[in-house]
């Protein structure tokens, strides 16, 4: 990793529909995201952050799996060890929504939601694709409904 | 409105009830009394008699009644316990009604929520023209319970000799777990039901820009108040600072004023123009923490609400029917167990979830 570059900026995203802040370690101030939005930051205090086990980068379960922040660039994932070179970090997305709602067997679908999403936002972002990706599967938009407590608006 | 309705609390049989006693009976002011290791000879009935004696003596003979498994003699002193505990624990319940309303409803009531709500705003029209003006509505609907419970093991033994100190650890033991849990639950409601509300005013992290923006959104609807678990507000003192010249840190300065209040209190009594308030929360010691290394506690810490006042709040909070008991026996393990239960429920007013903000403080 001789060419990994500290002072280089790098892109980190909000996924959820808070606006989220921190306090940042290897500089002065704050760093401030509104929601479902990227901002840039040095690389440096990124890695300072995840490293120092930020629940915001890797979620409440400290596995990397539900996190408030994604960082947006591959290779200081795989530097702090939030994903390794064979296995991506896992973070909810439409595809993986649509991938979902592509299983057949009702149980292993409730099983894949249950685990994608977990918290609010992730619900809420679940609930939100399903009326934009036009999913028109009955029961498990019922169950989508049931599981996170809101509705499905058209 | 009242709707009549059975008691259906998760089997809870209501065991609790025996004619011709009430909360101001001599035997029920005795047992506190014996509870507390407080005096019984200046206990009186109702034609001025000194009865405490006798009501020991009473409280004795049930105990030992008890022990041999009647039943009816179970339920009056559960009935007993009860009046002692419940007037405690309604109080103890009350308090949280800090950020909203509380009522005590009757077995036979209904939870409803009534919430008032303004049609479209008045406006100008021309001459002959429908006028659309504003009226006041109300919205109602039901508000769904949840059933509390704690219990204990009772040891009859002991008291039929008339050593009360194990009651007064069970009943010490019912009136904080419900506390608690009640609590954990009031909160939990409102947190979920704030960060699930389309319109709110919900923030993650404790910075500057976060805080104040929170505080400018709540404040219109009156003078804010920040409260919550004591090592959420802590982390405010962060921001109590400010900048001396250079922008970029804001962290730098912190006046002597807040300095002191700091080292005397461990958090600033007020930010940004809000008032700052931390409440206690223990540990829940059944229950450990994600990486198993330490307990969680029994309401979420992490949660700071912000909390205007001087206007009508949308949380309100309700307890129904007070105290119901129920004794067995746990035939395999051999125990004899009672439980208390305790209906609650709470709600945030549906569509104005945004006049209470929420600060995550997840760092």
């Amino acid at each position: 990793m001789d060419s990994f570059d500290m002072s280089k900026s790098i892109m980190i995203k909000n996924v959820t529909s808070f606006p989220v802040g921190f306090r940042k370690i290897s500089g002065e101030g704050e760093v401030n995201i509104p929601p479902y939005t990227s901002i840039l930051i040095s690389r440096s205090e990124v890695v300072s952050k995840v490293q120092s086990r930020s629940t915001l980068f890797w979620g409440k379960t400290q596995d990397g799996k539900h996190p408030w922040i994604y960082v947006d660039d591959k290779e200081t994932r795989i530097y702090t060890g939030l994903e390794t070179e064979t296995e991506p970090q896992s973070i909810i997305d439409e595809k993986k929504i649509s991938d979902a709602f592509g299983l057949k067997n009702m149980s292993a679908f409730k099983k894949a939601i249950e685990e994608l999403a977990v918290t609010f936002a992730e619900k809420k972002m679940l609930v939100e694709a399903v009326s934009k990706l036009n999913f028109n599967d009955y029961k498990k938009i019922k169950f989508i409904e049931e599981y996170t407590g809101m509705t499905v608006e058209n | 409105m009242r709707t009549y309705e059975i008691n259906e609390m998760n089997g809870c049989r209501k065991d609790t009830v025996h004619n011709g006693l009430n909360s101001k009976s001599p035997i029920v002011e005795t047992f506190s009394a014996l509870v507390q290791g407080k005096d019984v000879e200046n206990i009186k009935d109702v034609n001025g008699k000194k009865v405490g004696d006798q009501c020991v003596k009473k409280i004795k003979e049930l105990n030992t009644r008890a022990e041999g498994g009647d039943t009816s003699a179970i339920s009056e002193l559960n009935a007993i316990r009860a009046y002692v505990v419940n007037p405690i624990l309604l109080e103890e319940i009350k308090l949280l009604g800090f950020f909203g309303g509380y009522e005590n409803l009757g077995y036979d009531e209904t939870i409803e929520r009534k919430v008032i709500k303004q049609s479209i705003n008045t406006r100008g029209q021309a001459l002959n023209g429908d006028v659309p003006f504003s009226f006041n509505y109300a919205d109602k609907y039901t508000v769904p319970s949840t059933s509390l419970a704690a219990g204990y093991e009772v040891d009859y033994r002991k008291a039929q000799f008339g050593d009360m100190s194990a009651e007064n650890i069970l009943i010490e033991n019912i009136k904080t777990d419900m506390r608690n849990k009640a609590s954990a639950f009031a909160f939990d409601t409102v947190t979920s039901a704030i960060s699930n509300a389309t319109i709110k005013n919900a923030v993650t992290g404790v910075t500057r820009a976060n805080v104040q923006s929170v505080i400018n959104k709540a404040r219109p609807f009156g003078a804010v108040t920040l409260v919550g678990d004591t090592s959420a507000v802590i982390k405010l003192n962060d921001i109590a600072t400010y900048s001396d010249l250079q922008k970029t840190t804001p962290y730098l300065n912190i006046s002597q004023d807040a300095m002191n209040e700091i080292r005397k209190n461990a958090y600033v009594s007020s930010i940004m123009g809000a008032g700052v308030y931390g409440i206690d929360n223990a540990y829940d010691l059944s229950k450990t923490n994600t990486a198993g290394s330490w307990f969680d506690k029994i309401v979420n810490d992490e949660y700071i609400f912000v909390v205007p006042t001087g206007v009508a709040s949308p949380i309100q909070l309700w307890t129904r029917g007070g105290l119901t008991s129920m004794t067995a026996t746990d035939v395999s393990a051999g125990r004899l167990l009672t439980r208390y239960d305790l209906e609650v429920a709470a709600d945030v007013a549906k569509g104005e979830e945004y006049k209470i903000g929420l600060i995550d403080t997840t760092e």
